[in-house]
């Protein structure tokens, strides 16, 4: 008796294809893996983690806020010289002196617990400048009617929040703006926790950037990150369409007309050696600040190599294919619409789907000339400003946008070309995915068409 | 230029520039168009743009946001009427590119500009023989120079490795270099960037080595002297607005907001800036020889950029400058 | 060994003498006058064909057949247009040729089917060419593809089609433009043996209830035979007519005829003067033995 073979095929076979289920569990995995390796670099604490991120910041000589990032063996020196301005004023104070200060600086004093404070839950995101609430918060940890667990302040920074407010006290004990004292108080001490270097935030600091960004209200006159987006999108599309409008007719005649093709094609093939993005200077002159150059170097990224794709393209189509709609009594204009073009439409329609590719691979560079726009704005202003678990939310925005619009565009193919099936394989994620849906809804629809298969003719339909 | 029609219709609804409307009677059709970028001084047009003032004084203006030498750029093609820029960095683009007036002087920096150097290097000395990034023929390498001047050293001590100012802070903490000058925020971002780094030379050390001004095209200004005039009384506004403590914290939110950071991050770059208030403007409007004076200063400048041949001969200095618009605002 | 006294292809029944007699008094349909084609030039230079002459009678079928290389391409090419001669002229109805056209339609080996278009379009596609609208082409197309039994096809994409039933179609939509000759490039060659017997009957099929002058290029002996009228057979470099054979088998055709003395003989004739005796010698290949055979079992 023949062995069941229970897995039918092993997981590792030369150029065989695994089963529908295995390729979905793969997919999944290829995914999942990156994510893995992330979070096991971010969250498991002896993992790496060379840096400490602020907790409480700093003043001094270079001002630390919350969520910079400081060397684990550099972060000792910055403490010690917070704790040496302390001592400063301690010894001022000691001899008596009334040294100068300012009400201002002391606001900023206090307001450096708002981050902790925050996390806390015990003041709002937006009210890290409202100095009565944080007043009433130095008050509540002094009188130990407040306790920060998550995360804690250290020792020495609870006796100077209790120093802190027995000065605070001596003038008001609530918030009063008039009886805010501006002889100098103690500065918190930095705290912080370990992290990687800044240029690797953690998923979930991605996540709640990602999702802090894309819900607030900006500030007056910008744009929200819908706008920004929407304004890549016009970028790239717009770039992109108009390389098409001019590239997919030209590359026509010129795959189809040797005329044209001598005409066009040697000078393209020099020109797209040329880097679109040494043009910007010229293309900001030419055509203003705004949303043209920033079209215009995503068209001349775009259209020379799809113009040469669709040259060559045309000259795949079957060359039979032309013969014989002549014996069947087709002139030049005909061959050209009714053979040439629907021939290799699809294919054309490929080139297109790579050329958005490429599209969005030039929009990062023509978002920069000129007036700074749309998502690269921010990829390029938090990236010089260090705040990378802001850029890379759209970073990944980036990629799962072009991703899905490249699936959901060879998804179509099916439907525009139903003539054309049989040469994509369908393998794309969303693809298998309708499929999966598929087999899980058959055994409904097998329940409703009892209709028995109806035999073809003796020469069988080829599955297709 | 004749663009498609479906391009227009993107063109016209960018959303990025603000456009303040005119009030009633505007001599020009189109509004005057002033480049700026991310320096304090001149993110405080924020102020007026956020509030209206604009259009409360009767001017049409549109402001684009650049990067620094983006901005420059742009007023060398013609895009824009004005653009905010250094004194120094307005001879450079005259000599090669476009001359301009300044009309207005913004601010000048007080420690915003900075030598950072890597650990090991605490004062400008210390760079004899090593290797500094900074920007060629703008600003921080007039710093630079300055400061090598005022320790006994020339640019021949160093070997100087452009850099884009916006890359320096990486630059910095790769190694390449062992200093970089540039502004804030690359400036601060350099000294967080690499631990034990030190600012070695400020513009602190050398006020008024660095003047910050708004800078016009000399035929838009013939063109529409009342129009610019407008804009220079706004100014003073703005400047009135932040030298009142009270108002600091909604600067700084409207500040910090163009260039969406956290307004406590923001405070120290505002702090490196001395946002000059009409009187002490008018005071570095007098001619004179030393750094405060503003033609002092861009004498100063001009012998560099010659002496560095940055550009060959020196300019006139009295045609990039014209004090009457902030003296008329007193008379 | 014993062989098979054959008769000589030459000889004719009464009635398949009397058919050739009464073909011969049709009119012409193609003459073919002194073709010759040579490619290239200077020492590169090919003569493809040379000094080709023969008349096609209406309502004829005629087989063109030749070892593959003697230019049998070539000549259909230039009969359907798609090639020049470099001398020589073709006169379809006494009229020469200028290029393609709707009068001589052509079936591809590779059928040729424009993959984008239905059964049905397909087959309309050269109606619409000529300039009938597209109802009566519609209606005009059906019609040809009852012919060839597809209707229940007519939806359907060429690629949901199977070899036979694809040329079946480039076979309608040569014929729905009404040409006056049928070219045909050895239409059935990527078919297997099965299929292309059954194509070959639909052809005759079709030939005898359509108004049409068939000339058809193979290198299959067995289906010059059972096919033509009279085969013309091509000797190779440079291609030059080698004889022009009577096929001595009575219609109606049908495959019970191929053991026939007559199908035989002619299919003898044809294997001489395509395989000539003196090359089969030169052919053999050297037999090597590479492991040791038992005797017994030779």
């Amino acid at each position: 008796m023949a062995r069941k073979r229970r897995n039918g095929q092993p997981w590792f076979s030369i150029r065989r294809e695994l089963s529908p289920s295995r390729q979905t569990v793969l997919t999944a995995i290829s995914f999942l893996l990156p994510l893995a390796i992330w979070c096991v670099v971010s969250y498991v604490p002896f993992i790496w983690h060379p840096d400490i991120k602020l907790q409480v910041g700093a003043g001094g000589a270079t001002v630390y806020t919350a969520g910079d990032y400081v060397g684990k063996d550099f972060f000792p020196t910055v403490v010690e010289q917070v704790r040496e301005e302390n001592r400063e004023v301690m010894a001022e104070r000691a001899v008596g002196e009334s040294p100068p200060g300012s009400t201002r600086e002391n606001k900023k004093i206090l307001r450096r617990i708002a981050g902790v404070a925050v996390q806390n839950k015990a003041l709002g995101d937006d009210e890290r400048e409202d100095d009565a609430k944080i007043y009433e918060i130095w008050k509540g940890l002094a009188t130990g009617e407040l306790v920060f667990k998550r995360p804690r302040l250290n020792e020495e920074n609870m006796a100077i929040v209790k120093a802190n407010w027995e000065t605070l006290a001596s003038y008001s004990p609530t918030y009063d703006a008039a009886k805010f004292p501006s002889e100098p108080l103690l500065k918190l001490l930095p705290q912080g926790r370990p992290a990687n270097p800044v240029y690797l935030p953690a998923p979930g600091e991605v996540l709640q950037a990602g999702i802090r960004e894309w819900t607030r209200e900006p500030a007056e006159g910008k744009s929200t990150m819908g706008e920004k987006l929407l304004q890549s999108l016009q970028t790239v599309f717009g770039g992109f369409l108009l390389a098409a409008i001019f590239a997919i007719p030209l590359g026509i005649l010129a795959g189809t007309y040797d005329f044209f093709g001598k005409l066009v094609e040697p000078f393209v093939d020099f020109f797209r050696y040329m880097p679109a993005p040494a043009f910007s200077t010229l293309l900001v002159a030419v055509l203003g600040a705004h949303n043209a150059p920033k079209l215009a170097l995503v068209f001349l990224g775009t259209f020379p190599h799809l113009l040469l794709m669709i040259t060559k393209t045309s000259r795949l189509l079957d060359p039979a294919l032309l013969e014989a709609s002549q014996t069947l009594g087709a002139h030049q204009r005909n061959m050209l619409f009714r053979v040439v073009v629907p021939g290799i439409w699809p294919n054309v329609y490929n080139d297109l789907r790579i050329a958005l590719g490429w599209a969005w691979t030039w929009l990062v560079i023509a978002e920069l000339i000129g007036v700074k726009t749309g998502l690269t704005e921010v990829i390029d202003t938090q990236g010089d400003r260090r705040n990378f678990d802001q850029v890379f939310p759209v970073i990944i925005l980036i990629g799962i946008i072009g991703f899905f619009t490249d699936q959901i565009l060879s998804w179509l193919r099916r439907f525009l070309f139903p003539w054309n099936a049989e040469a994509e394989g369908g393998q794309g994620l969303i693809e298998r995915g309708l499929r999966g849906f598929g087999r899980w809804i058959e055994p409904a629809m097998e329940a409703h068409r009892k209709k028995p298969r109806t035999k073809l003719d003796h020469e069988n339909v080829r599955a297709s | 230029m004749k663009l498609p029609r479906f391009l227009k219709r993107i063109k016209s609804r960018h959303i990025f520039s603000i456009v303040a409307a005119a009030g009633l009677a505007n001599a020009s059709a189109e509004p005057l168009k002033i480049a700026y970028s991310d320096w304090p001084g001149w993110v405080a047009w924020e102020i007026a743009i956020n509030k209206g003032w604009f259009e409360e004084e009767g001017v049409d203006v549109e402001f684009l946001w650049f990067d620094y030498v983006a901005s420059m750029d742009a007023y060398v093609a013609g895009q824009v009427d004005a653009v905010c820029m250094t004194n120094g960095d307005a001879l450079v683009t005259g000599a090669t590119g476009k001359p301009s007036v300044g009309i207005i002087i913004n601010d000048f920096s007080n420690g915003n500009d900075m030598i950072v150097a890597a650990p090991g290097h605490s004062k400008i000395e210390d760079l004899k023989g090593k290797k500094v990034g900074v920007e060629e023929g703008f600003v921080c390498h007039l710093l630079l120079l300055h400061g090598l001047e005022k320790a006994g050293l020339s640019s021949e001590d160093v070997t100087l490795v452009n850099t884009p100012t916006d890359e320096t802070a990486q630059v910095l903490e790769s190694g390449a270099v062992d200093a970089i000058g540039a502004w804030q925020p690359n400036s601060g971002q350099a000294l967080k960037a690499v631990d034990g780094s030190t600012a070695v030379f400020t513009s602190a050390d050398a006020p008024g080595i660095i003047y910050d001004l708004l800078y016009v095209d000399a035929e838009s200004l013939s063109k529409y002297p009342e129009e610019w005039a407008k804009v220079v009384k706004v100014w003073y506004r703005v400047v009135d607005y932040l030298k009142d403590e009270a108002n600091m914290d909604e600067a700084l939110e409207i500040l910090s907001g163009r260039v969406e950071v956290e307004p406590e991050e923001y405070e120290p770059f505002f702090e490196g800036t001395y946002i000059l208030t009409l009187e002490e403007a008018l005071e570095r409007w007098e001619e004179g020889d030393g750094l405060d004076s503003v033609y002092g200063s861009s004498k100063i400048v001009d012998g560099f950029n010659v002496k560095y041949e940055v550009y060959e001969s020196p300019l006139e200095i009295e045609k990039y400058l014209d004090p009457s618009y902030t003296k008329a605002l007193v008379e | 060994m014993k062989t098979l006294e054959l008769p000589d292809y030459k000889e004719q029944s009464k009635e398949v003498a009397a058919r050739f007699a009464a073909l011969r008094e049709r009119p012409v349909e193609m003459a073919v006058c002194g073709l010759s084609k040579i490619f290239g030039s200077g020492e590169k230079e090919v003569q493809a064909l040379r000094d080709i002459n023969f008349d096609v009678y209406r309502r004829e079928f005629m087989c063109v057949l030749g070892a593959s290389g003697c230019g049998k391409s070539t000549l259909i090419r230039i009969l359907a247009g798609l090639e020049y001669p470099t001398e020589g002229e073709v006169f379809v109805e006494g009229n020469p040729v200028e290029g393609p056209g709707p009068d001589r339609g052509m079936v591809f080996q590779s059928y040729t089917l424009f993959p984008w278009l239905t059964v049905k379009r397909n087959v309309m596609f050269g109606l619409q060419m000529t300039g009938s609208d597209v109802t009566s082409a519609s209606a005009e197309a059906r019609q040809w593809i009852e012919l060839v039994g597809l209707s229940k096809f007519e939806d359907s994409y060429p690629h949901q089609l199977s070899g036979g039933m694809k040329q079946r179609v480039a076979i309608a939509r040569a014929l729905a433009n009404r040409p006056k000759i049928l070219l045909m490039d050895e239409p059935f060659g990527a078919l297997d043996a099965q299929t292309r017997c059954q194509m070959q009957s639909y052809l005759l099929q079709i030939w005898r209830n359509v108004n049409i002058t068939v000339l058809f290029f193979t290198h299959a002996l067995d289906e010059a035979v059972y096919l033509a009228d009279r085969c013309l057979v091509l000797k190779p470099s440079p291609g030059e007519v080698g004889e022009m054979i009577e096929v001595p088998v009575p219609r109606e055709r049908s495959t019970d005829q191929f053991l026939s003395p007559e199908f035989l003989a002619t299919k003898q004739r044809l294997e001489e003067l395509i395989h000539p005796k003196s090359e089969q010698g030169d052919e053999k290949l050297p037999m090597l033995r590479l492991t040791q055979v038992g005797d017994d079992v030779e």
